[in-house]
């Protein structure tokens, strides 16, 4: 008895079998794709510099607008730096809530300062804040209140 | 156009396609690399669906246009770039095969069998073939030729076409059904 093919499987391989002859390329085609490639190209970077441009000038106005406002004042005042007994540390600080900063002094005791929220920055750049100090030993050491000068933001770059 | 750079891609170096499809995204010549080794494959699976050398051609420069666009989001996934600018070829060429399909369909029942016109029964074959191919859901027809004609694993086709290797499987089978009840002579007298 003769095998039958499967018509299907016939058709696929007559499509598959189709002569064909073309040029490995087309340099008419190949012109116009490296042209378009040059187009795209020029018109992503012109893209991109938009992009760039409109960052920096959102940039300029943002930043103008936040020193206008005083926020170079705010974010001065944000570092502080403290020195009790030759140790110094630094202390951010928020408007948002009180700051306090821990120092082991040079008796063994602490020292505990605090820097209210409330607190403002004097035409002199200083700021009032409260300490409260303890003697290595425990003893309480008395209270009272010394002024610590604020640190430039761009000093601590 | 001579840019100095060889005119096909080695594919036996390591990542070999992964780095030329990197370079292509920014240099021209790495692109036209990419052109020059993919073009006769694109040209030879476009005219096979469609048969008709100026479609042909014109969805050929379709498709090396849609992959310079979009070759800045491809991402190497381990699938040959083939299997890419086959996918891109299939969509441009499905668009076509929807406009042709209800005249493929119309055609085909006309068709006498081969050889009974005087026509060269290679060539008419062919033809009879292409016709009833197109007669197809252009996903039937997708598969078929992806995978029969043009050699792609399932995988690779799953990949091409954007969907899983059971759906793959799955389109293959019911285009094989469907191929052959379009070749039963009742269904073309009908």
């Amino acid at each position: 008895m003769k095998d039958q093919k499967d018509p299907v499987d016939s058709i696929l391989d007559t499509l598959r079998r189709e002569p064909f002859s073309a040029q490995p390329v087309n340099p008419e085609l190949e012109d116009r794709l490296m042209q378009a490639f040059d187009t795209q190209g020029t018109a992503r970077r012109s893209r991109m510099g938009r992009v760039a441009l409109i960052a920096l000038a959102a940039l300029t106005i943002g930043g103008g607008t936040f020193a206008a406002t005083g926020g170079l004042q705010t974010l001065r005042s944000w570092l502080v730096t403290v020195e009790i007994d030759g140790k110094t540390q630094t202390l951010e600080l928020t408007q948002v809530r009180d700051q306090e900063l821990t120092l082991e002094t040079e008796d063994g005791g602490t020292a505990r300062i605090n820097i209210s929220r409330s607190a403002t920055v004097g035409d002199d750049g200083m700021v009032e804040v409260s300490i409260e100090r303890k003697r290595g030993e425990g003893e309480p050491a008395p209270n009272g209140t010394i002024k610590i000068n604020l640190e430039p933001m761009e000093d601590h770059r | 156009m001579d840019l100095g750079i060889p005119a096909t891609l080695d594919m036996t170096a390591p990542d070999g396609e992964q780095a030329l499809m990197e370079r292509a995204k920014r240099d021209r010549s790495a692109f036209a690399l990419l052109y020059r080794t993919h073009y006769r494959p694109v040209l030879r699976y476009i005219h096979r669906r469609t048969g008709d050398p100026h479609v042909t051609d014109d969805l050929v420069a379709d498709v090396f246009l849609i992959a310079m666009q979009s070759v800045g989001r491809y991402r190497y996934r381990g699938i040959p770039v083939r299997a890419w600018l086959f996918g891109i070829a299939s969509n441009c060429v499905n668009q076509w095969a929807r406009r042709q399909r209800r005249r493929a369909l119309q055609r085909l029942a006309r068709e006498p069998t081969a050889g009974a016109d005087g026509r060269d029964s290679v060539s008419h074959a062919t033809e009879v073939a292409r016709t009833a191919l197109l007669t197809l859901a252009p996903r039937y027809q997708t598969v078929l030729a992806l995978h029969y004609l043009e050699g792609l694993s399932v995988q690779e086709v799953a990949a091409a076409v954007g969907c899983r290797i059971g759906t793959v499987k799955s389109r293959l089978a019911r285009g094989r059904d469907q191929l052959r009840r379009r070749l039963s002579p009742r269904r073309l007298s009908s």
